[in-house]
């Protein structure tokens, strides 16, 4: 793999599924390649199992998102993160689709962690500034309230009606604490910095 | 440690609380003691906030995990999403001594520590350490196929949750039979409900759920039996959606607990079941009236 990195004329493998054989693609030398990408993503926990992917397939074939988003390719994501194609994998926005439902992780048969390194992407995409809407949504209204939706007066009616004790109290100002620590590509009100 | 900190998450108390209701009724019933955990956040999503920033997933998460050790007692989640959460933040911070002083480091703002301490429970999980119980309790048995869906998030990645062979699991399909009902082999048994999807596209899920319930309908089963809302969510309103496309299906939708909660004599009414979008109606005329 590494010779195939360094080569001048760049070769990226490609498996177009249902096809047994590997197929050569030629990526230009005008894309860029980032060891830093590569390092983060080899130093997250159990990232250098990645070095261990033989480019075998199993994660695509057996990916629910793979079978209803066209273009979205577990294992040739793996494979660009191995190249250091930062741009490639961050930027298309490919990588939101993934359900995590951990089957790649799980049927892996070099153990690599497929899920996580792809919830790892999303996490330099977002970064970027690159996060869905309703994602966004989602972290604004944990930091507001300590949970991710709102109870709505209905729903508090069907709660009395069912003889449900009230909702126990979340410690908001605890919550936003700890998440104060750490770098969001938003401000406190949701909005893109 | 006596009993367990119940942890319904998000999804359960503010969208769908009849599901809280069953599984409190059913916990009752079989003398399981648990308590609210006071304080507690959402567990967060371990798709959403995960994807967004694994660190902010991982505080919260372990800041959860803290409360729950003051009480020393083991979370009890009704959710599968909380389930993946918290207990592979907790797996991960054990297994990773540098991120477990990142964390603790964080915790000492908020007056909190994380040591391991407490394990995390599915409530299915919980329920079958006392399958012994219900199937004494269990008085008529239920004369029903069922098509069990475990869902991903109570499953994988087993290197953590350690629920059940991953690949091949059969403690839901046991407590169906426990209650008498027989567990149906279909097709899609494994596929993802796909819910994960709706925070981003909605429509991308339908497929997901079109599949499963085909699969469903065409092994004979005459209800599904699910874990977690967010699958109850996509099988139960997914009917509705899928009906406005000209997709009819009529498959009631149980989560385990209100179908337990069926067998142990609790009404309709108790359960919430007049609450689900798809109708349970049939089914329980045919089988509990």
């Amino acid at each position: 793999m590494r010779e195939v990195f360094e080569s001048s004329s760049g070769c990226l493998c490609s498996v177009n599924e249902g096809e047994p054989f590997l197929s050569l693609e030629v990526v230009p030398l005008s894309v860029p390649v980032s060891s830093d990408f590569r390092r983060r993503v080899f130093s997250f926990p159990e990232g250098d199992f990645l070095k261990y992917c033989m480019q075998c397939s199993l994660c695509s074939s057996v990916c629910p998102v793979a079978r209803v988003v066209e273009g979205f390719n577990p294992r040739r994501i793996l494979w660009e993160v191995f190249l250091g194609l930062e741009d490639n994998v961050v930027d298309n926005g490919n990588v939101w689709h993934c359900l995590s439902c951990h089957l790649c992780m799980e049927l892996c048969p070099m153990k690599v962690k497929v899920s996580h390194v792809i919830m790892l992407l999303k996490n330099i995409a977002a970064e970027k500034g690159k996060v869905p809407d309703g994602l966004l949504e989602e972290i604004k209204y944990i930091f507001k309230t300590g949970r991710s939706m709102p109870l709505s007066p209905a729903i508090d009616k069907r709660r009395t009606a069912l003889s449900l004790p009230p909702l126990p109290g979340v410690d908001v100002e605890e919550v936003q604490t700890l998440l104060r620590k750490l770098k969001f590509p938003f401000n406190e009100e949701g909005e893109k910095k | 440690m006596t009993g367990y900190s119940l942890f319904p998450g998000c999804l359960i108390p503010l969208r769908f609380p009849f599901l809280e209701a069953s599984s409190r009724l059913v916990l009752n019933a079989l003398g399981v003691r648990y308590e609210a955990l006071d304080g507690a956040s959402c567990c967060p999503d371990p798709v959403g906030v995960q994807s967004v920033n694994f660190k902010a997933w991982l505080y919260l998460a372990a800041r959860n995990l803290a409360l729950a050790e003051e009480k020393r007692r083991d979370v009890l989640t009704l959710c599968s999403g909380c389930f993946e959460t918290l207990k592979t933040a907790r797996e991960i911070l054990l297994q990773s001594p540098p991120l477990m002083d990142e964390v603790n480091e964080a915790l000492k703002l908020v007056d909190k520590e994380f040591k391991g301490s407490v394990d995390v429970v599915h409530i299915i999980e919980a329920l079958y350490r006392v399958r012994g119980k219900i199937k004494e309790m269990v008085s008529t048995e239920l004369d029903a196929d069922a098509a069990v869906h475990y869902g991903c998030h109570l499953l994988r990645p087993s290197d953590y949750l350690k629920f059940d062979d991953s690949e091949n699991p059969t403690k839901m399909d046991e407590l169906v039979e426990a209650l008498g009902a027989r567990s149906v082999d279909y097709n899609y048994k494994h596929l993802c409900c796909g819910a994960a999807m709706s925070n981003i596209k909605r429509e991308l899920t339908y497929p997901y759920v079109k599949w499963k319930l085909s699969s469903v309908a065409r092994s004979g089963a005459e209800c599904m039996v699910v874990a977690c809302p967010f699958c109850f969510m996509q099988y139960d309103l997914g009917q509705v959606e899928l009906s406005r496309k000209g997709e009819a299906f009529s498959i009631p939708v149980f989560y385990y607990p209100e179908m337990l909660g069926l067998a142990l004599g609790y009404s309709y009414r108790e359960l919430g079941l007049h609450m689900h979008k798809t109708s349970v109606t049939p089914f329980i005329r045919k089988h509990f009236l």
